[in-house]
């Protein structure tokens, strides 16, 4: 039995302080979510094992964009070496891009541009969105985007457009084109050095991350649990009780994402 | 299960030292489906053996299955075949699905409970929506048959998206005997489960999409543990998931038995097919 799959099964936290490229923050205005606050979410996290998480408010994501970084920056600020920012924005206010790049990254804990595309209504690929584009390569910032099968905004059609045209930008897919795209999220990493895929879905469909790891290998593969929509039990279970190797776990759990972030 | 002053429980006769979770908590899967999908997952078992093997693998020790022939062909062709299929395997309990009578496909609720008894089954599914078997649950035809299924104490399994709320509701204050076990219940239900909740003590629900932050130390501290029943739903889903959500709960280790399989094996105790 895997070293992991051993702690996991013992109910412990896991030992590889795990870093969680995908979470967000706060209540959401579309369902319940109990343990939404940054005090909740650090508990969680240190019941399972995760050192960090990248966050980006629901505020941001479903709303207006700076008012929810405002919140991101406030989760950081109570807890600097727990979560790191994703800086949210939105193609439809391209004035305010650089000037939101500019304040949250300034004031550090910002690492990386998040894009939910589909809750704003753009397309990643569109003319709209060139200035966000345009900015991540400029300032060498990864871009992850919610990215889902057979979405106009952010399918594989988009993906692949954004992933050809900025090759100098690291695209991380969210959710790895879900819920049942990942081979094509696969394809997607074949074709370009530049994207990368995450973990992060509420369908735990049985055998996904062995096929992942086993087509395309564990080094493009970053672990999101997407808390607090989900909790983050199930959501490293996926990776602990995959059939794969344990240093591709720790990999995907880990070094990927602490590799990407300059941890 | 006992436990010594010192955490220890009883193995091969002698005390020792707990080391693994999963070997304390008893899970019981309460969602599983046997049989060949006729859209299969790309990558889930696809043979009695295999899921018996991902449930070992897992920690679950047994599971209540229902055979997809039951659900997607007729409950008349998988029924005799989850019997067949799981009469050696004893980590595998058979469950039934039902239709209203008056059709008259199926025999009376009372001759289906009686065929059940002589089966040894003790749980029924329903799969009323229109994609599945397409039955509307306000009818006399279908009260007839949950009135019997009440009357047994028989745990009644409807998937979520099979079922409205407003039925749910109805339905468990009809019959506040009848143990109503949703399936597939997600993580976005939460406001409308909680009044329904709090409308009927014998609504439950089973685990393996109530994933959001805390949704299960919330719901347990608010509503009891017993209204929560582990399940996988496989093949479609990673077990392992499913079990780290109950071990890595913020509950007592007394609530984590019940929601493991403490109460399905009490619900199932309780029927009198």
């Amino acid at each position: 039995m895997s070293d992991l799959l051993a702690q996991m099964l013992a109910g412990r936290p896991l030992d590889c302080r795990i870093v969680d490229f995908h979470g967000h923050l706060g209540p959401s205005p579309n369902f319940h979510i109990p343990d939404n606050s940054p005090a909740a979410m650090v508990a969680r996290m240190d019941r399972v094992g995760i050192e960090r998480v990248c966050i980006s408010s629901h505020t941001a994501v479903y709303s207006d964009f700076r008012a929810g970084n405002d919140e991101t920056a406030a989760a950081i600020e109570a807890f600097p070496s727990r979560f790191v920012g994703g800086v949210v924005l939105n193609a439809h206010y391209p004035e305010d891009i650089a000037s939101e790049l500019d304040r949250r990254l300034d004031h550090g804990g910002f690492r990386f541009i998040k894009l939910h595309s589909s809750l704003h209504r753009f397309e990643l690929h569109s003319e709209a969105c060139e200035p966000i584009w345009s900015e991540a390569e400029k300032r060498g910032l990864p871009v992850l985007v919610h990215s889902w099968a057979g979405s106009s905004d952010c399918g594989y059609a988009a993906c692949e457009a954004v992933a050809k045209k900025h090759p100098e930008v690291r695209l991380i897919l969210g959710h790895s084109l879900a819920p049942d795209g990942y081979p094509d999220a696969c394809r997607l990493v074949e074709s370009y050095p530049n994207v990368c895929l995450d973990t992060a879905t509420s369908l735990v469909n049985y055998g996904q991350l062995d096929y992942m790891v086993g087509r395309i290998g564990a080094d493009r593969i970053l672990f999101g649990s997407d808390m607090p929509f989900l909790d983050p039990a199930p959501q490293v279970a996926k990776v602990v009780f995959a059939r794969i190797r344990e240093e591709d776990k720790r990999k995907v759990l880990r070094e990927n994402a602490a590799r990407l972030l300059g941890l | 299960m006992r436990r010594s002053p010192e955490g220890g429980v009883p193995g091969n006769g002698v005390w020792r030292v707990l080391e693994n979770w999963s070997e304390l908590v008893e899970f019981f899967d309460v969602n599983c489906t046997i049989g060949r999908l006729a859209t299969p997952p790309r990558h889930g078992p696809r043979t009695v053996e295999g899921t018996v093997e991902a449930m070992a693998r897992a920690g679950i020790g047994r599971a209540l299955v229902c055979h997809s022939l039951s659900i997607e062909a007729h409950p008349s062709v998988g029924n005799a075949r989850v019997v067949a299929e799981t009469a050696n395997l004893p980590s595998l309990l058979p469950c039934w699905v039902a239709l209203p009578p008056t059709a008259g496909e199926m025999p009376s609720p009372e001759d289906f409970l009686r065929a059940m008894r002589e089966a040894s089954v003790r749980a029924v599914r329903l799969c009323p929506s229109a994609g599945r078997h397409q039955f509307p649950l306000g009818t006399a035809d279908a009260q007839r048959l949950l009135l019997v299924l009440a009357e047994r104490r028989i745990p009644t399994l409807v998937d979520g998206s099979e079922i409205s709320w407003s039925d749910v509701e109805a339905i468990a204050k009809a019959h506040p005997r009848l143990p109503l076990i949703l399936l597939n219940v997600g993580y976005r239900a939460i406001r409308t489960l909680y009044p329904i909740f709090e409308a009927a003590p014998n609504v439950h629900i089973e685990t393996s999409l109530y994933q959001a932050c805390g949704a299960l130390r919330e719901g347990v501290a608010r509503f009891g543990a017993r209204r929560f029943l582990f399940g996988t739903n496989l093949p479609r889903f990673e077990p392992g998931c499913a079990v780290a959500t109950v071990l890595y709960a913020d509950i007592s280790e007394d609530d984590k038995r019940l929601v493991a399989g403490g109460n399905l094996e009490a619900l199932l105790r309780e029927a009198q097919p």
